[in-house]
């Protein structure tokens, strides 16, 4: 119980982080931003090379003889290191466009309630575990149970919202006034940060245009017209399963840093 | 010892407990109110003002100081145009009556001469049976002082004058407003932030206001012209009744009708005598009579002008320019009294403004959420 509620305090400070970037990151500087995003990607990476660290480590233990040359060449470090900082900087990119400028009103609650959801999987996939998994991984397994089922859960709650949600009425509109329509309405003191809020604003129309555009043709209509439609939603889809990954790499991240030691394979 | 370790565990557990679901609960209402997230969150609503083509983002102690700088703005414009009319139309009438204070003499000559005399009289005779007369008089009197110009178009240069310089005034002073207010904004601690803002302040319509051309209507007003409409008809009378003879025994007390009465008599008398020597004329006798008469009777008057003149010019000089005196004083205070009534309008016009322009300040803190306020279609 007591595990349960630490993790829990721990992890607090990351819905709390983002809502304070959603609150102040359009008032940012570039220096500040820069800051943040690499702070965060740091903290992912961190997450990210453990993990990676922990996968490697089953696979040689179940691949490779112990005495074996490439047992040691293969056991992780810097190349791991590099590839998750290589994924962990577009994702802390993306949680930082997807905390300014979130897909739905209530993108900011669905990151709060994650905090005490993914706790509960992952204690829950911990109980489920603890038959079966090896205690030097079982944590770590654990939560990789959790994190995919959160993943399954926030997706889903983000995605019939953004399905039962309101958008700009883009039926009059080319769907190059409509993508300048929405650029235009971006704005921050980080010329930066303006870029990727204009960027995915420019995301966003090009998805809601098609949506409206194709979707009242789309019962009786060609299938090539029913795939634009499909495409539109699921690159409308796509931004929240990103945002979702990226929330849940940092949750893990955090989690991942508190235990460190203790999830840490160790050198062999 | 083990019951104890339990207790603290559990204590400690229901603390832990408490302060995650404060924490949770916190987050969650911080992340469903926008309005509380900012009163949370943001120190100062922030405001947003366009000032000549650049956009400042404020925060309220500076709106406020920038509210307080265009009141006293307005009021230092007020005095400032106030003492730049008064400067201006005094030194314009001081033209406009020296002009006619130097020609008072030649005002004299026509006065104290036959024609002049006759003609007051026969203007009296004509006012007497109400068929008007003055107007001569008054034509007159204005040729002779103003050298043959129309004061009118004196007055209405004074006008146009006046309304150049109050234009001239009223585009520094917004000039002077725009630069306190810009130097205000950007000592603000929020000085380039182009996050949407809170609230934002519209000082166009003030802007507009400063320079004249608000609602108030300052400078259309003053170019009208209406000042000097105003008192050129006051002035046309008031020197008009210079020239004729009831102004001018009242500005030498009566002494003028003692006269007139005296001069009657006395050509009376003259003209009786002239006309005994035509007896011997014949039947030309009537004729001779009226030509003598005449003659003695114009004769007569011109010597007592003479005298009159010899007397009394002098004095009379000193009454006209005590006059045009306080025709000036009466023209300026006239004028004046115009052109203050009409920078008091602007001025309340100013004030007025400054309290709707920075009405956002008053009003409740009313945080709006982040981002351009979109029109969604709720279809």
């Amino acid at each position: 119980m007591r595990r349960f509620l630490n993790d829990l305090l721990w992890l607090l400070p990351a819905p709390l982080g983002l809502i304070l970037v959603h609150q102040f990151a359009l008032d940012a500087s570039d220096a500040v931003l820069g800051a943040i995003v690499l702070g965060l990607a740091l903290l992912m990476v961190a997450g990210l090379w453990l993990q990676a660290l922990v996968r490697r480590r089953l696979f040689l233990a179940g691949a490779l003889r112990a005495e074996s040359f490439w047992h040691r060449r293969l056991r992780g470090g810097f190349g791991l290191a590099v590839a998750a900082l290589i994924l962990g900087l577009p994702l802390a990119v993306i949680l930082l466009v997807a905390a300014v400028r979130p897909s739905s009103d209530y993108f900011l609650f669905a990151l709060v309630i994650t905090a005490p959801v993914l706790i509960l999987l992952w204690q829950g996939a911990y109980r489920l575990l603890s038959g079966h998994a090896v205690a030097r991984f079982h944590a770590v397994l654990a939560l990789r149970a959790a994190l995919a089922l959160n993943f399954v859960l926030l997706f889903g709650v983000l995605a019939i919202a953004a399905l039962l949600q309101s958008y700009p009425d883009f039926g009059g509109l080319t769907l190059a006034q409509a993508v300048l329509s929405e650029v235009g309405r971006q704005d921050a003191e980080s010329e930066l940060l303006a870029g990727l809020l204009q960027m995915a604003a420019a995301k966003d129309a090009l998805a809601w245009w098609l949506g409206q555009q194709l979707l009242p043709g789309m019962p009786g209509s060609n299938v090539a017209e029913a795939m634009l439609v499909l495409g539109a939603w699921v690159l409308l889809l796509a931004t929240d399963a990103l945002a979702a990954w990226s929330y849940l790499v940092a949750c893990s991240a955090v989690l991942t840093v508190v235990h460190w030691r203790e999830w840490h394979p160790g050198t062999g | 010892m083990v019951a104890a370790g339990s207790h603290r565990g559990f204590a400690g557990n229901v603390a832990r407990g408490f302060v995650a679901l404060a924490g949770l609960t916190l987050l969650a209402v911080l992340a469903l109110d926008s309005g509380l997230r900012e009163a949370f969150l943001t120190p100062g609503v922030g405001y947003a003002v366009v000032l000549d083509g650049a956009q400042f983002r404020v925060d309220r102690e500076t709106a406020e100081r920038m509210a307080e700088r265009s009141r006293a703005r307005a009021a230092l414009g007020r005095l400032e145009a106030e003492r730049r009319i008064q400067t201006q139309v005094a030194g314009e009438l001081d033209d406009l009556f020296a002009i006619a204070h130097e020609r008072l003499p030649e005002l004299a000559d026509w006065y104290f001469s036959v024609p002049g005399e006759y003609a007051r009289l026969s203007m009296w005779v004509l006012a007497q049976s109400g068929l008007g007369g003055d107007d001569h008089l008054a034509t007159k009197t204005m040729e002779l002082l103003f050298a043959g110009k129309d004061p009118a178009e004196s007055l209405a240069r004074i006008d146009g004058l006046a309304a150049e310089g109050l234009a001239a005034h009223a585009s520094e002073l917004r000039a002077a407003w725009l630069a306190d207010l810009i130097g205000i904004a950007q000592g603000s601690r929020l000085p380039t932030r182009r996050r949407a803002p809170d609230l934002a302040l519209q000082l166009d319509a003030l802007a507009a206001e400063f320079g004249g051309h608000g609602d108030s209507e300052f400078l259309a007003r003053v170019s009208a012209g209406s000042a000097s409409a105003a008192v050129s008809g006051a002035m046309a009378l008031g020197i008009a009744r210079l020239g004729t003879r009831a102004g001018a025994a009242a500005l030498a007390g009566g002494r003028a009708s003692t006269r007139i009465a005296g001069q009657g008599v006395g050509k009376l008398g003259t003209a009786g005598a002239g006309s005994l020597g035509c007896a011997a004329a014949g039947p030309a006798a009537l004729g001779c009579v009226v030509l003598v008469a005449t003659a003695t009777w114009v004769a007569a008057d011109w010597a007592l002008l003479e005298m009159d003149e010899w007397q009394h010019r002098d004095e009379r000089i000193a009454a006209w320019e005590a006059r045009l005196q306080e025709l000036r004083v009466e023209m300026e205070e006239d004028l004046l009294r115009y052109y203050r009534n009409a920078i008091a309008g602007w001025h309340d016009a100013l004030e007025r403004e400054v309290d709707r322009s920075f009405s956002p300040l008053a009003a409740p803190r009313t945080p709006a959420r982040h981002g351009v306020p979109r029109i969604w279609d709720e279809g």
